[in-house]
């Protein structure tokens, strides 16, 4: 595999919460990814390596993914296997480990790079310093569909899988080949009711794009 | 002791369990042969409920189906705090009623994919699971913006109400009905602090979180 696959925000930051498992998919790879007690983030192949159960199922114990399965243990950090509950005596061999992917935090999301060794310097640039995150929403539509639509409503291609206009930067997360997720900033760091008043109008403008663009996939 | 008809896989019976658990009431399950044997359509059980569904509760004579007005019943008599389904509020009570309506829609379309992939159930498939998306669109959008508002629960008290016991369960089990929640983050979030509440019970296809919440 390549060792860059395109960087993708595939949350908020503040949608991975603690002791939770986030159940991501970018160009038709399930991403499990969660955060440790100490706030580190993991990304891994949604895919437990003993019997293949999805490990968006599991358990984030602060520490480690447990599988809901047969109870194997995968710690933060390097995906390796622990613990496996049917042989609690033995250290599990140092190949037993989930497979990881390139996974940073930066303008509000959480990122995610499906290439082995991807580098953190290749997200891109947005030149955005005070920004406010929006709702993401979720379009049963290919990408392209929905950047279609989204040209429409003012918005201007500024970049591979980013969009800007009406003061508002989108990032397109292609999940498969017909479901795609708009994540976007606002410029500036709205509060109280102007925050809720903002997050309000981006939702419905975005809610008529989506379904403007599933009709028209349909 | 209350007396709750009972079919082990159904998440209908699993709402007053769910209940009767977090609240510490005890109960006698009676278990009805639903599948295959369809007791649930039998004559004696006609005699308790001429509609032929569970659940149905049996609280020393009082007798009482349908899962949601079993919920309100069960809050209104046994649940000291009030919390679970507040009075006084008419505004909080119509709010709860809201989304015990939005519960048996859930039922009719999440519930329906699953009887169908699960016990081969005879019904337009297609219809069901777009019916349960767009219903979770719905669900996941109020989730989010209470979220924003510091809000955890479906109705706005600050704690979880008879409203999320009966939602909770085929969303939950939505998946053995072909209906993926990926595209619902902001209802996988709830789904775990439904499941971090005291007293929580689990039921075949639902598994419990992680105990301690950070």
């Amino acid at each position: 595999m390549e060792n860059n696959r395109g960087w993708f925000p595939v949350a908020r930051v503040e949608e991975v919460v603690p002791r939770h498992v986030v159940q991501a998919q970018i160009l038709g790879q399930e991403v499990a990814v969660w955060r440790d007690d100490a706030g580190q983030v993991n990304a891994w192949e949604n895919r437990c390596p003993h019997r293949g159960v999805r490990l968006s199922i599991g358990i984030n114990d602060g520490k480690e993914l447990r599988c809901q399965y047969h109870g194997w243990r995968y710690a933060s950090g390097s995906g390796q296997c622990t613990y496996i509950p049917a042989h609690p005596g033995q250290k599990p061999a140092n190949v037993i480990k989930t497979k990881p992917y390139g996974v940073t935090e930066r303008y509000g999301f959480v990122w995610v790079n499906l290439g082995e060794d991807a580098d953190v310097a290749e997200v891109p640039a947005l030149g955005l310093n005070a920004f406010t995150t929006l709702r993401s929403i979720y379009v049963a539509a290919p990408a392209a569909a929905v950047t279609g639509r989204l040209e429409g409503q003012g918005f201007a291609p500024a970049g591979d899988y980013t969009l800007e206009g009406n003061g508002t930067t989108l990032l397109i997360q292609p999940m498969d080949g017909g479901q795609t997720i708009v994540h976007g900033l606002a410029a500036g760091e709205a509060e109280g009711a102007e925050r809720l008043a903002l997050l309000r109008r981006h939702n419905e403008l975005l809610t008529e794009v989506r379904d403007a663009a599933e009709r028209e996939a349909a | 002791m209350i007396k709750l008809y009972d079919f082990e896989i159904s998440g209908n019976c699993y709402k007053p369990r769910l209940l009767m658990g977090i609240l510490g009431v005890r109960f006698e399950r009676i278990a009805l042969d639903f599948y295959p044997g369809r007791e649930h359509k039998s004559p004696w059980f006609l005699k308790i409920n001429p509609l032929g569904q569970i659940p149905v509760i049996d609280d020393d004579g009082f007798v009482l189906r349908d899962a949601q007005a079993i919920l309100v019943y069960l809050a209104a008599q046994y649940d000291p705090s009030g919390l679970w389904y507040p009075r006084g509020d008419p505004e909080m009570q119509g709010r709860i009623a809201q989304w015990l309506g939005f519960a048996d829609a859930i039922t009719a379309t999440a519930s329906a994919a699953r009887l169908h992939d699960g016990l081969f159930y005879d019904l337009d498939i297609d219809k069901a699971r777009s019916g349960a998306h767009a219903l979770f669109r719905v669900l996941d959008e109020h989730l989010w913006f209470a979220e924003q508002e510091g809000q955890d629960w479906l109705c706005s008290t600050g704690h979880p109400t008879i409203a999320d016991i009966a939602c909770f369960p085929y969303v939950m089990l939505s998946e053995e009905g072909g209906i993926s929640r990926l595209p619902y983050p902001a209802i996988r979030r709830w789904t775990d602090r439904v499941k971090r509440i005291p007293g929580f019970t689990v039921m075949p296809g639902i598994f419990p979180a992680d105990a301690v919440s950070v």
